[in-house]
């Protein structure tokens, strides 16, 4: 009889937990929601589209990529090993271990997913403004996708769900085709539901998704296509090229009527170099200003991106461009009123005398410690001046080319800082219209893959080998990560 | 105009650094036991255990120099920055303090029923049987206030913030709450004090893991045989011989909470009409599947007592971990790389780790003679990882340097976070070494490392892994430790040593900038043909030699004086004049001497960077040595 008791009695405290008390267990996290019960309010979806916003603020590694693997800048900086990935970019010896390649490919697939999170969900309920809300999150993915594909070429194409964990190592590198027409469709869906002016400052546009489209359209040298689509933009009108070219990057003037997209950024929240991209603040002035700099204008920084003398020469000496993109520090300091009280370092890792002065640290344009991560100064991904002279090599490129309408364009550009206006044809016009590229847009992220898609990158860039040097290598850790099944990009 | 490097001066740093934690702790039990019967008691004990901890930081405004990303004021002067609340109005962002208080309540009742019954013939049967609840829970309340007044310590308290409109300040909040509920029912059986079999089974359920697998099942069997009770045996010089057996299953949950789900704590802010906007984004990526990190361990022991006076102790076993709870670097595409976002938990693979233990003592007492006790201890250690999550060849651990180069590896077939890179072969003297040399390596300059190529195809990738090779592995092969204490009349000396042989440490700790204090082994670098063929040039420029090889490899086998102590205890008459029962004056030193070919601080890196950042040496604190004289006395 005892021994019934016993071992019932046992056997009771063996299975009680599992029957009576499974509830205990199930401790929920209090305060927070769980990505698979959200998406209930039309709240949730602002908020998780602000959430995708905030990886576009991790573009500032491609900007710099995309000057210093060109032959418009020269990394620089404290030293060779502190950004060793940027000095063998500039070096054109980079390889598949690269901190700053690895960046970009895992921020913009970061951006990609938080699109996918509120794409999975998109038909859960219904409300109006869905359709904004679902058309500026595609415009964030065909971003995303845009650099990765500039970057990488093939990239694997993720569309509308969050990818599994055990489905990470069954996936493969799309072809970049396929890609391109994802970015497309996303980018005209974009285009049809958004509207001309913003909701808020810092929203996407219908004139930021397509003149985005027409540089998609330039980039796989589509160009009846971008012509068209470009046109609608300057149709529309509401852009323009603001009289003086000096204050375009400056805080004070943000948002101005040359703007079609730029990247939001603000002072106001203090960051490190522990979480770069978890900035609100623009790391690129800092990065670029002036080492240990002490005097008027300008603050201090760490020297990156250094612009060259070969981007010096290539400006006319009447061109107002030239100085208001580069900084001729020791002509700058020579013109102050007590020159020797102006001091600055050179960094150990480059200097060629010349900053980069459209995004470079001022004073009056500082956000809190660290000031080199934090500066207010917003990116402009596409301006006006961009879109004409996108207009301008398509019209000229098109399959049946329309040189008085390019030459408009580009004239447009060259008349606004009082250049003279040119009047050339045929190969010479669209030589022309590439040369004004890099003379307006220098040292703004663009260069690099201009002289990729125009088939100029081994005639100018040193070192740059042809059929090698296109595409990035994909970081070898990511292909080990994801099974080690892709096939590296040729050559590396 | 000169050249300068970021680097601040270190006692500059730790001068204005200021933290402080506070721990209170109340811990407690009551317990109530009832005999029922004879053989029957029942017990029930309720724990707890209560802690508050309070943290304080004080960050003043400091300035290290011109440029030093260390600085938190704007110049010289102390300057405080300034923050633009509303366009026009702009106030000052002084210096700050951070206090919070975490509370943390530990909860645990126990309940079981002991049966004990003895039968004729030497039989003893004990059984118990029990319920265990526990439940942890935290939560933290902190604030952050700026503007303290004169940047000063005399203020740093959120009371003294001056910051206008409080419009900087800050405050932030979390909470957990964890659970664990068991059941186990053991016996124990004794047949004669010669034959001992125990088993427990215990079953487990945690709040950590998801409805599908919060639940283990977790036995052990163990038994052991006294054989010298044996009448067949007679080995008189070996008094006491006992084997043990046993094999056990154990589980681990010790991971973040709610790390099964995929929680919106992640960071998701942007920026619109020129304010912050909080938006909202996966923290930690979800692993629904998450279960129980189970241990299976074989042991089998032997204890000896040989003589009149040495004791053995011998134990041979075979552990396998299997489900390997950690956090894995994860592939991009999964999107966990953004603010605030983590790769999942996962149950990564199967290590064991099978090794054999020695422990002998040997002991000698005799009046007004030397007394001389000593003993040897050692163990061998073999770690090997048995299988990984399907899908990718290996797991990447810790990095090394800045580059994106990874230093350690989990990987089947191998010690858990083991060194993988390249080899060196020399430095190549000149150009035409460089140019007639068979293999290619592109950007190799005379004073560059030579490269082994590993995979024989002519040319060193620093693409890929194709000319790495295993360089060693942090885990040690074989440790032992020695002691021994002699005592004569009041004299007594005691000293312990510790070894480790067989593991390897991976020098992480050099920045290799300019303008910045070297090692002082970088004076034999090369500087020419013929200088050197083991240390590669020093340069300014891009080079190869800094990705990781062998040469950042050293051996950390090291023998280290733990610790020496004599010591004086006064008796017999000149302890009655004191009116003491016993005095004893002592001087102890800790960590006196290292033995070791390591070049860092200290070889003894334990557990610095858990199991894949292992044996990796960032520059870490090193363990003090310390000499102590003492004194103890008794009334």
């Amino acid at each position: 009889m005892k021994k019934f008791v016993i071992i019932s009695l046992a056997s009771l405290l063996m299975l009680l937990p599992q029957f009576g008390c499974e509830k205990y267990l199930d401790v929920a996290p209090a305060y927070t929601q769980d990505a698979d019960n959200f998406f209930n309010t039309p709240v949730d979806y602002q908020r998780a589209l602000v959430g995708a916003y905030d990886l576009l603020q991790g573009s500032f590694v491609s900007v710099w990529i995309g000057e210093i693997a060109s032959d418009n800048t020269i990394a620089g900086g404290e030293s060779v090993t502190d950004t060793k990935g940027l000095h063998e970019i500039d070096n054109m010896s980079h390889v598949a271990v690269n901190q700053e390649l690895r960046n970009v490919f895992r921020w913009n697939y970061a951006g990609i997913t938080r699109v996918n999170f509120i794409m999975e969900n998109k038909n859960k309920i219904d409300f109006a403004g869905k359709d904004q809300i679902l058309a500026q999150a595609s415009f964030l993915r065909a971003f995303y996708y845009f650099e990765l594909v500039k970057f990488f070429g093939d990239v694997p194409l993720i569309v509308d769900k969050r990818l599994g964990a055990d489905e990470v190592t069954k996936v493969e590198r799309t072809p970049k085709s396929a890609v391109y027409a994802q970015i497309e469709k996303d980018l005209a869906y974009a285009a049809s539901i958004l509207d001309w002016t913003a909701s808020e400052k810092g929203r996407i546009t219908k004139g930021a998704a397509l003149s985005l489209l027409g540089k998609v359209y330039l980039y796989q040298d589509k160009f009846d296509e971008a012509a068209t689509t470009l046109q609608t933009v300057i149709d529309q009108n509401i852009y323009s090229l603001i009289p003086n070219f000096n204050t375009l990057f400056s805080v004070a003037n943000e948002g101005n009527k040359e703007t079609v997209f730029d990247v939001e950024y603000t002072g106001t929240e203090g960051g490190s170099y522990g979480c770069l991209i978890c900035l609100e603040g623009n790391a690129g002035p800092g990065f670029q200003g002036i080492r240990q700099y002490n005097g008027p204008i300008y603050g201090d920084g760490n020297s990156y991106n250094l612009p060259t003398q070969n981007l010096y020469d290539a400006f006319a000496s009447n061109d107002i461009r030239r100085d208001a993109t580069i900084l001729d520090i020791d002509a700058f300091i020579a013109k102050q009123p007590n020159p020797k009280n102006i001091t600055y370092a050179k960094g150990a890792g480059g200097h060629t005398g010349y900053y980069n002065n459209k995004y470079i640290k001022r004073i009056g344009e500082i956000g809190l410690p660290d000031n080199d991560l934090t500066s207010p100064v917003n990116y402009k991904v596409i301006r006006y001046a961009d879109v004409l002279l996108m207009a301008a090599e398509a019209n000229a490129r098109k399959s049946s080319p329309d040189e008085s309408k390019a030459l408009t364009f580009v004239n447009l550009v060259r008349n606004r800082v009082s250049m003279p206006s040119i009047s050339s044809s045929g190969q010479n016009l669209v030589a022309d219209i590439w040369k004004e590229r890099r003379l307006e847009l220098a040292c703004e992220g663009h260069r690099f893959f201009d002289l990729v898609r125009t088939n100029q990158a081994a005639k100018e860039i040193p070192g740059f080998i042809a059929g090698k040097h296109e595409l990035f290598p994909i970081p070898q850790i990511e292909i080990d990560l994801a099974g080690g099944n892709w096939p590296q990009n040729p050559n590396y | 105009m000169e050249e300068v490097s970021d680097i601040i001066n270190p006692f500059a740093q730790i001068e204005n650094t200021f933290n402080w934690a506070w721990v209170n702790k109340f811990v407690g039990k009551q317990e109530l036991s009832a005999d029922i019967n004879k053989n029957l008691t029942f017990t029930n004990r309720f724990n707890y255990n209560f802690a508050l901890v309070d943290n304080k930081v004080f960050s003043p405004l400091v300035w290290f120099g011109p440029g030093k990303a260390q600085n938190t004021a704007i110049n010289e002067n102390l300057d405080p920055s300034t923050v633009e609340i509303a366009p026009g109005t702009k106030i000052d962002r002084g210096a700050s303090v951070s206090e919070g208080r975490a509370t943390y309540t530990d909860l645990n009742f126990e309940s079981f029923l002991n049966h004990s019954k003895e039968w004729k013939g030497g039989k003893k049967l004990k059984t118990t049987a029990g319920l265990s609840v526990f439940q942890r829970r935290g939560n933290y309340l902190g604030g952050t206030a700026y503007n303290i007044p004169n940047n000063s310590l005399d203020y740093a308290d959120i009371s003294a913030n001056l910051a206008p409109g409080g419009y900087l300040n800050n405050v932030y909040s979390w909470q957990f709450t964890e659970r664990l509920l068991s059941a186990f029912v053991r016996t124990e059986y004794n047949l004669r004090n010669k034959y001992f079999l125990s088993g427990i089974i215990r079953r487990d359920g945690s709040s950590k893991f998801g409805p599908n697998a919060r639940w283990g099942w977790f036995p052990t069997l163990s038994g052991s045989w006294i054989i010298s009770e044996e009448d067949f045996y007679n080995i008189s010089w070996m008094r006491t011989a006992k084997l043990r057996l046993s094999y056990g299953v154990s589980g681990n949950d010790q991971i973040d909470n709610f790390a099964y789900r995929g929680l919106l704590n992640g960071e998701g802010d942007y920026v619109f009409n020129d304010i912050i906007v909080k938006g909202v984004a996966i923290g930690r990526a979800s692993n629904p599947d998450l279960k129980w990190e189970t241990t299976r361990q074989f042991n089998a022991g032997l204890d000896l007592s040989i003589g009149k006076r040495i004791t053995a102790t011998m134990n041979y076993f075979i552990k396998n971990t299997k489900d390997l709870l950690f956090q894995p670097d994860v592939s991009g595409i999964l999107g966990t790389a953004g603010a605030g976002s983590y790769p999942p938990i996962i149950n990564a693979g199967n290590v064991s780790n099978t090794g054999f233990e020695l422990d002998v003592q040997y002991q000698k007492a005799l009046k007004n003679k030397w007394n001389i006790a000593m003993g040897f201890n050692a163990a061998y250690l073999k770690n090997l990882v048995l299988s990984i999550p399907s899908g990718v060849d290996y797991i990447p651990g810790a990095a090394f340097g800045v580059g994106g180069s990874v230093a350690s590896r989990f990987q089947k077939g191998y010690p858990i976070g083991f060194f993988m890179g390249y080899q060196t072969d020399g430095v190549f003297q000149t150009q035409a070494e460089i140019d007639q040399s068979p293999v290619k390596q592109e950007g190799a300059k005379p004073g560059d490392f030579r490269f082994k190529d590993i995979n024989g195809d002519g040319v060193i990738s620093f693409s890929d892994d194709s000319d790495k090779k295993i360089l060693g592995s942090p885990i040690p092969k074989f440790t032992a430790g020695y002691n021994l204490s002699i005592s004569k009349k009041g004299w007594d000396i005691s000293m312990q040593l510790y070894t480790a042989l067989g593991q390897k440490i991976v020098r992480n700790y050099e920045r290799q900038q300019p303008y910045a204090n070297m090692l002082s082994y970088n004076i034999n670098r090369w500087t020419g043909p013929g200088t050197t063929n083991e240390n590669p040039r020093l340069t300014t420029a891009l080079t190869r030699n800094n990705v990781f090889s062998d040469y950042y490899v050293e051996d950390g086998s090291f023998l280290r004086i733990r610790n020496i102590q004599i010591g004086y205890s006064l008796k017999g008459k000149s302890l009655e004049r004191l009116k003491l029962s016993g005095l004893r004056i002592y001087l102890s030193g800790n960590n006196i001497y290292t033995f070791t070919k390591y070049m860092g601080y200290d070889p003894d890196l334990g557990s610095v960077g858990g199991a894949l950042g292992a044996g990796i040496d960032n520059g870490f604190y090193p363990q003090a040595r310390s000499i102590m004289l003492g004194f103890s006395i008794r009334f």
